[in-house]
């Protein structure tokens, strides 16, 4: 087959106009009420005299072997669904009106099998009038159902091999699968135009296929046959649906006729079937040509149907609406959906193991229920619902903690504060969020740092709560005036510190003597060199509570380099450091202890700490220390007046041992 | 005709009830729920008789006649009236709006006079002659209890943010119990639609179907309950969605979009705030409803997120029942035009085997269908016999269009003309329940054993099958 030619309307336009028309559709149930449907069938008018062809192809459309860019999701769709309806060629031969459209939709929308089982879209169209749109569709079935109905009814179970009244053989047209247009011409035809005679054919044709439509009417001999293969043919559909379609081929007088003959036996045997699948649109058209008693019956049969003991006829007929809705129900449910549920036996596995699966995934809550935080972290962007989000996360940390599931609680906590993914606002309100939880459940960390078993998790958690809640420990302490609270969030400040130091080290230049104090208790506490420089200078602090802090905690983080500052504060001016330098040079065991002290006892700076020295140094009792304190002991003549001052204490000392 | 007078009687009832517990009586929002409950008394009175509206077992009655959909919708309204001790309301004639007022009054326990000699009266006639003591009465009233619950838990949310999980699970649990023994007929109820309050009573029909699919599976009570939790509250994070948008008939703009697709999150929010056993899968259920088996849809869950399986299972479920109800901006379709929905989703927007698990389940023509048949009489499918191949439920209209009482039948499959939408023929298929018979009958058949055997290979073109899926489904079930 060749590409018929394409001329004047821009492929691309009028495609994307096909396609916005088929999204309207597939969101509307009144498309045609629509502006946008509307617009775009009136953006086809450029086919007003020209024709258009489109190539449909597995994932594309072309026209003129230029494959279309598709560029919206209506297009996208539309092509897909042309695709799956195995149309090949789709062409516009002149611009469509907008029922032409919705037609064409409605035909697009009904199951692909469904549609070739009723001969083919393109069938369909020609059936239906319209005469603007042209398909070929590929495929067995509708090349099939492109033959005359007589070779397809040579080839039927359902032939009856005579020719029947004219009734019958309109009946059996029908039982072999024929359409619509088929039957309205033979039926046309055989009546020579007589309306009459058509409105007949029509009448007892249907009441053949449907010999309870009239008890006790006699058969023409071949209709039961015909029905009966009509009934195991699973790909030929209803004929009711033949004899409605139908209906509407018919010259308007007949149909009047066949109206009137249906209404007036509405309530024998199936009269109605025919009847309900007019909607009550479809009747409202043809009441002008109705007489006045077959009007009444319209009207008594509209009122059966709304189940409404009053009302006219303009009120009730748009109340009826049986056929058009179920429209897409029609045709044999239960062949279709079998062939789709054998179909999905290949999709997937056996369904017995999913019992065990589900069984097993929903009693993991706790995977389950870091995996819903992890996804709603990710997820969540609305800032206030994001807070939210973050005080739900703090809420299972802190029930985990109390529960005494540390690990969770870690393994919650990294979900967080682990995560690559998060913005800065997103981890700002993360950091906000776990300064409140210290806030408001300190206590409830104090409980599990005094388990010893888990002092190590709560260390690896609280260091993840990360800067801005040690801050916040910090500032918390440092107007704590309950003690027993001070020494909880000490203790607290003591885990966090050792990850972040800065708060702690912020708090040394603080203005309350207590503050710089208890900071420096909780450096100590944490220990490590990297504290010894910015410890060191508070050995000048003004305070002397914050210095002999300063040299507990210097001393055993760097016992070395603290010997120093002890040594030179047994000569400070508050008694209580002096006191504390000596208790603290005692316990020491710094080999530079000896060093240290004995160069200070011969130290001008020295002066008021001589005798400590001394004393030190003989406690020490070394050989080095012993010889130094007895050789200035020793010594008959002295010119400074500092190592004359210290022979006078090293005699003291050594005396008094003596 | 009668019976929508009743329950717009009882719903305005509800809301003047309801108004005038948060208003003073003449505060302009009672005022106008008075107005407007005195015009539906004033419509429902304008009989030639009295008009009684009795209470009894959990049930409306009109005159004598069981209400079977009014029960099971104001079934909360029931348990205010009771505990008012009333057990008939009788609408004497023209209504006056005094004695309405009264008696709205009396309802909301701002006064304990009883009302009597007006035009409305309590308690003075009965014409109920006895409970409704159908087998039945049980599920139904779980299932009142559950919209009900839902309903509390929407206004709480919306107006204090948050709600507690207790209620709701203890809701569940009745319900899932309930259903247990009752599959058939839970199968068959989940068909009960409403249009006022879609969101509670899809998620108590999707709550319906998923745990049958799980009872199906093989799953035990206990592990049902959370996945009937997470199916009930699936859709809870619509109380942040505006109606307006919710109801919007045509195409929604990026706004409006935007707006419905923050649901799940929102719904997972609310959950897990509200914390306690099971709420992990809820939560995660709530989250993932939209989210697709292939990775696409709504939230997206990373590169390499799938939505966890309980998760997949409501999800069929859910879109069964969004399919086959009619929306403002989309048409009801039947149950098979659902199935087949899901089965082009199989494998791209569904779980295949939750898929494949779910329509054996519910057979070809589940639950609720109506099917015409090809003699022409209309048969409503109410359960399944897995010792029969034949379709099993009751004829409810002759071929000649009459309404009759239902009759049991057994149908061959090839006897089936068409499927019609159960709404287009003014059939409710669950007030069949209701009738004597129907319910012992259907309450008696269970569902149907996992068969492994019985779905085979067929060859149908699996590709194509996603591939349409992936293209159609969006536009069907996006938005509910």
């Amino acid at each position: 087959m060749t590409v018929p030619p394409t001329r004047a309307a821009d492929p691309v336009d009028v495609f994307d106009a096909i396609g916005i028309g088929w999204g309207v559709y597939e969101l509307y149930p009144n498309p045609i009420n629509q502006q946008a449907f509307l617009s775009a069938v009136e953006r086809l008018s450029v086919l007003h005299d020209s024709s258009i062809t489109f190539e449909v192809g597995a994932a594309s459309i072309s026209c003129g072997g230029e494959e279309l860019p598709i560029v919206r999701g209506g297009t996208e769709r539309l092509s897909l669904r042309l695709f799956v309806h195995e149309i090949e060629w789709l062409e516009i031969i002149t611009a469509p009106t907008v029922q032409e459209m919705k037609d064409f939709y409605d035909l697009l929308a009904v199951d692909e099998t469904e549609a070739r089982q009723g001969g083919g879209i393109g069938a369909a169209l020609e059936a239906g009038g319209v005469g603007s749109i042209l398909v070929t569709q590929r495929g067995l079935l509708s090349e099939v159902l492109e033959k005359p109905w007589e070779e397809r009814e040579g080839e039927s179970e359902a032939d009856a091999g005579d020719g029947g009244t004219r009734a019958s053989r309109v009946a059996r047209m029908i039982a072999g699968g024929a359409s619509a247009t088929e039957v309205a011409e033979s039926i046309v035809g055989e009546a020579g135009g007589d309306t009459s005679e058509i409105a007949e054919s029509f009448c007892d044709a249907f009441r053949m296929i449907y010999p309870d439509a009239e008890p006790g009417a006699a058969l023409d001999d071949s209709v039961p046959e015909l029905l009966n293969a009509y009934r195991h043919a699973p790909r030929t559909r209803p004929p009711v649906d033949t004899f409605a379609e139908t209906f509407f081929l018919l010259p308007v007088e007949s149909q009047s006729r066949v109206l009137s003959n249906f209404l007036s036996h509405r309530e024998e045997g199936l009269h109605s079937l025919l009847l309900d699948q007019f909607g009550g649109a479809e009747l409202a058209e043809l009441t002008p040509h109705l007489d006045a008693e077959t009007f009444e019956e319209l009207v008594a049969y509209a009122r059966h149907v709304v189940d409404s003991a009053t009302g006219t006829a303009d009120e009730l007929l748009p109340m009826v609406s049986a056929a058009r809705d179920v429209k897409l129900a029609r045709q044999s449910a239960a062949d279709r959906i079998r062939e789709m549920i054998e179909g999905i036996g290949g999709l997937g596995g056996a369904t017995g193991g999913l019992a065990g699966q589900l069984r097993t995934e929903i009693a993991a809550t706790d995977e389950l229920g870091r995996r819903l935080v992890r996804l709603l972290f990710n997820i969540e962007d609305r800032p206030d619902r994001f807070t939210r989000l973050v005080d739900s996360w703090c809420s299972r940390i802190s029930g985990e903690v109390r529960a005494g599931n540390l690990d969770e609680a870690i393994v919650l906590l990294r979900i967080a504060t682990e995560s690559a993914e998060l913005s800065p606002t997103k981890r700002r309100a993360v950091d906000q969020g776990l300064v409140e939880l210290v806030r408001n459940d300190y206590a409830v960390f104090n409980d599990a740092a005094h388990d010893p078993e888990h002092r190590e998790a709560l260390g690896v958690l609280l260091g993840g709560f990360g800067e801005p809640a040690a801050d916040h420990l910090m500032q918390r302490l440092s107007v704590e005036e309950d003690l027993a609270t001070r020494r909880v969030l000490i203790d607290l400040l003591v885990i966090v510190g050792s990850s972040h130091p800065d708060p702690i080290v912020r708090f040394f230049t603080a203005d309350e003597w207590y503050v710089v104090r208890n900071a420096v208790a909780i450096a100590g506490r944490i220990g490590g060199e990297h504290w010894v420089p910015r410890l060191r200078p508070l050995v000048d602090h003004s305070d002397h509570r914050v210095v002999i802090e300063t040299l507990r905690a210097l001393t055993p983080i760097a016992p070395d380099e603290a010997i120093r500052d002890l040594v030179a504060s047994l000569a400070h001016e508050n008694p209580r450091v002096r006191e504390s330098a000596v208790l603290l040079l005692r316990a020491s065991d710094s080999p530079a202890r000896e060093a240290a002290l004995i160069a200070a006892l011969t130290d001008r700076s020295m002066d008021p700490a001589r005798q400590e020295i001394a004393e030190l140094l003989h406690e020490l009792g070394t050989p080095t220390a012993v010889s130094t304190l007895a050789d200035i002991a020793k010594k008959p003549f002295l010119v400074s007046a500092t190592r004359r001052d210290a022979r006078r204490v090293a005699r003291v000392v050594l005396g008094r041992a003596a | 005709m009668m019976e929508a007078k009743v329950q717009e009687f009882l719903k305005t009832l509800q809301a003047a009830v309801s108004q005038l517990n948060l208003y003073p009586a003449h505060h302009p929002n009672s005022e106008t729920a008075l107005r407007r409950g005195w015009k539906a008394t004033t419509e429902l009175a304008a009989q030639d008789d009295d008009v009684v509206i009795g209470l009894k077992g959990y049930a409306f009655f009109l005159n004598g006649e069981l209400l079977a959909y009014t029960s099971l919708t104001y079934a909360n309204l029931y348990q205010d009236l009771s505990d008012r001790e009333i057990e008939a309301i009788t609408l004497a004639g023209e209504t006056d709006r005094t004695d309405y007022a009264n008696l709205v009054e009396f309802a909301a326990g701002h006064t304990d006079d009883l009302p009597g000699g007006g035009s409305i009266r309590l308690n003075e006639s009965r014409l109920v002659d006895g409970d409704d003591d159908s087998a039945f009465a049980d599920l139904r009233f779980s299932y009142s209890g559950v919209v009900g619950t839902l309903r509390t838990l929407d206004h709480r949310i919306a107006r204090e943010g948050s709600f507690e999980m207790a209620p709701v699970m203890q809701a569940v649990e009745e319900l899932i119990d309930q259903s247990l023994d009752a599959s058939g007929a839970a199968l068959l109820l989940s068909t009960v639609k409403s249009h006022d309050e879609y969101t509670f009573y899809h998620s108590v029909n999707t709550c319906l179907m998923a745990v049958a699919t799980g009872q199906y599976l093989g799953l035990t009570q206990k592990d049902l309950i959370p996945i009937g939790a997470g199916a009930m509250l699936h859709d809870i994070g619509k109380v942040a969605v505006s109606p307006k948008t919710l109801n919007h008939p045509g195409r929604l703009d990026r706004e409006q979009w935007k707006e419905i697709t923050i649901h799940p999150q929102e719904g997972a929010q609310a959950i897990m705030a509200a914390g306690g056993p099971g709420h992990e899968v809820a939560a995660t259920i709530a989250l993932e409803h939209h989210a697709r088996f292939d990775g696409l849809g709504y939230p997206r869950l990373g590169p390499d997120g799938h939505p966890h399986l309980a998760s997949r299972l409501v999800a069929v479920s859910d879109v069964y029942d969004a399919v086959t109800t009619r929306r403002s901006y989309r048409r009801a379709e039947t149950p098979h035009r659902a199935l087949q929905i899901l089965l082009q989703g199989a494998g791209g927007a569904f779980d295949p085997d939750i898929v494949r698990a779910f329509i054996s389940m519910m057979g070809i023509f589940p639950p609720g269908s109506v099917l015409r048949l090809l003699s022409g009489e209309l048969v409503v499918i109410s359960h399944h016999q897995s010792d029969s191949p034949d379709l099993h439920g009751f004829l409810v209209r002759t071929a000649a269009g009459e309404d009759v009482e239902p009759e049991p039948v057994a149908v061959p499959e090839h006897q089936v003309g068409q499927q019609v939408l159960a709404e287009s023929v003014g059939i409710e298929p669950a007030a069949l329940l209701e009738r004597a018979g129907v319910a012992e009958q259907v309450l008696a058949s269970s569902l149907p054993k996992v068969d492994e055997g019985a779905i085979e290979r067929s060859g149908v073109d699996e590709e194509a099958l996603k591939d349409q899926a992936a293209r159609s489904l969006s536009s069907i079930v996006d938005r509910d």
